[in-house]
């Protein structure tokens, strides 16, 4: 039994080895730990050479900047709104500690909007980061692609200028409408699909005003987190961009025509490298920067007829489906009334008939 | 920078060269996610030196395993604390892959470890990779010893089911 346990064990070791190893170490893993620890013990001895007089008055800005931020956040009805409630959650969300600017980010989080938050969190976490006596690297902030898709129905016989309106509405602050397309059946159906990108601290208005265009039917919100997607392209661009001054170097000291041909062919290739990763980065910060909006209008068959404004209007439009509920009423009136009237005519005729005859006999 | 920081330095730079990368790969085990194990295994080594005097020569590897491994639990349950979070605001941070997630459905020798769940994952991690003894596993994980073996035998009889099956599997 213990062998057993013993084989299994070994086992796991080597299966945690093979796992282990598909993990590749960075090449520059050692060399940023390096750099790291320096920049770590130059920031502990600046600190411990700053004058005294300096961590005092350091001391009391801080203690002011926080009584500031405090009363602000205590008076301020703007840290109650959900905008600052949500950037607030960004910073968190970003691993941000609290640092003394925190208070007045929210703030500005708050005037901003929700969306503001996440773009602004990665200042959150920077600051937060420098502020830190512990220099280890700045954790790099979550970097959310967002996408919203919302379907409206509107009432009969609106959907051409609410149609307008959502275009218009994608294309104001900074958006812009990607792809767009209606479709009328007459008299069945209309609807209209539209796809639009925006400045990411828009899409909460966006959506909101997208909502108010009629009834919301679907509204779906959701995130990708792509920042391990950005860090590794910042890795290999590093990577690119050290191989590339490495050449360079090597290039500066080439002797013969083959060594030189040779290593400005190197150099083209890593620098197509470097400019097609920069690309491919830019690319999914875009989606980062730039929200994307799917917007479904709809106006069914059975969508509800709108209610006219003003009072007259409404009278006489209650007057008119009053007349016709009672036209309505007589003619199912009417259908029950046929044949009992026709049974009477009948039954009558039928006993005229019969004491007629009754009479003659 | 005097003699002792240098002297420090030196050997800030021998700790990496012999243990960085199986740090930065038990944290890799231990999050599934290279960037942050990446952060993990520079973390500890920057405050290894920062401790500078208090962490002895022969004692490194001990250390700095420890810590390697508190700050990747750490990060962890922050993880987990922040997923659930989102979900229960109904908002989903992640619906791509993760690119861990490659690099792990492309083996398949772990497979068996990869269907263990989370609370037996990671005392296998420690015990078999990080070769925490059951003590030490049982203060990371801040459990009880007991519960630190239990998992431990669940987890072995477990892997020994699976591992017998992808055997039949495989001769079959």
């Amino acid at each position: 039994m213990s062998e057993m346990v013993d084989v299994l064990e070994q086992a796991v070791r080597e299966i945690l080895e093979l796992e282990a190893a598909t993990y590749e170490v960075p090449a520059d893993l050692a060399a940023r730990t390096l750099s790291a620890a320096r920049r770590a013990d130059s920031r502990r001895r600046d600190v411990r050479r700053a004058p005294r007089g300096w961590l005092i008055a350091a001391a009391a800005a801080a203690a002011v900047v926080a009584l500031v931020a405090g009363g602000i956040v205590l008076t301020g009805d703007d840290t109650k709104s959900t905008p600052s409630v949500r950037a607030t959650q960004a910073l968190t969300r970003n691993g941000a500690r609290p640092a003394f600017g925190k208070a007045t980010q929210d703030q500005s989080f708050g005037a901003e909007g929700a969306i503001g938050g996440v773009a602004n969190a990665t200042v959150g976490a920077g600051a937060s980061a420098a502020g830190d006596s512990f220099a280890a690297p700045a954790a790099p902030s979550t970097q959310i692609a967002r996408t919203s898709d919302v379907e409206v129905q509107v009432d009969r016989g609106q959907f051409a200028s609410k149609w307008r309106e959502a275009n218009e509405l994608a294309a104001r602050d900074g958006g812009f409408v990607v792809d767009s397309s209606a479709t009328t059946v007459r008299g069945q159906l209309a609807t209209g699909h539209l796809t639009a990108r925006v400045p990411v601290r828009h899409l909460d208005d966006l959506v909101r005003d997208l909502r108010q265009l009629g009834t919301p039917i679907r509204v779906n919100e959701t995130g990708r987190d792509v920042s391990p997607q950005l860090v590794d392209y910042d890795a290999r661009i590093r990577n690119a961009q050290a191989r590339e001054a490495q050449l360079l170097q090597l290039l500066s000291g080439a002797r013969t025509g083959r060594a030189v041909a040779e290593i400005q062919s190197q150099l083209d290739g890593t620098r197509g490298e470097i400019e097609g990763l920069q690309g491919e980065r830019a690319k999914v910060q875009a989606e980062v920067d730039l929200a994307t909006v799917q917007a479904t209008v709809t106006e069914p068959l059975n969508a509800p007829k709108p209610e006219p404004k003003g009072s007259w209007n409404k009278a006489l439009h209650r007057a008119g489906d009053g007349i016709v509920a009672v036209l309505t009423g007589l003619i199912v009136a009417l259908g029950y009334a046929a044949p009992i009237a026709l049974l009477a005519v009948i039954a009558f005729q039928t006993r005229r008939r019969w004491r007629r005859r009754a009479l003659e006999g | 920078m005097d003699i002792d920081e240098q002297e420090a330095y030196g050997l800030l730079e021998v700790w990496v060269a012999e243990h960085q990368a199986t740090l930065y790969r038990a944290a890799c085990l231990i999050l599934r996610d290279p960037a942050a194990a990446e952060e993990v295994a520079q973390e500890a080594f920057v405050r290894a030196y920062r401790a500078g005097a208090h962490v002895e020569d022969g004692d490194a590897r001990r250390w700095l395993r420890r810590v390697a491994v508190n700050l990747a639990l750490n990060r962890l349950r922050s993880r987990t604390r922040e997923e659930r979070a989102l979900g229960r605001v109904g908002f989903r941070p992640d619906d791509g892959e993760d690119p861990a997630d490659a690099v792990v459905g492309r083996l398949d020798t772990n497979a068996a470890l990869a269907r263990l769940p989370e609370r037996l994952r990671l005392p296998v991690i420690l015990r078999y990779y990080v070769d925490l003894s059951e003590r030490e596993i049982a203060s990371a994980l801040e459990l009880r010893v007991g519960t630190v073996k239990s998992r431990l035998h669940e987890a072995r009889r477990l892997l020994a089911e699976d591992l017998s099956i992808a055997l039949v599997e495989e001769v079959g």
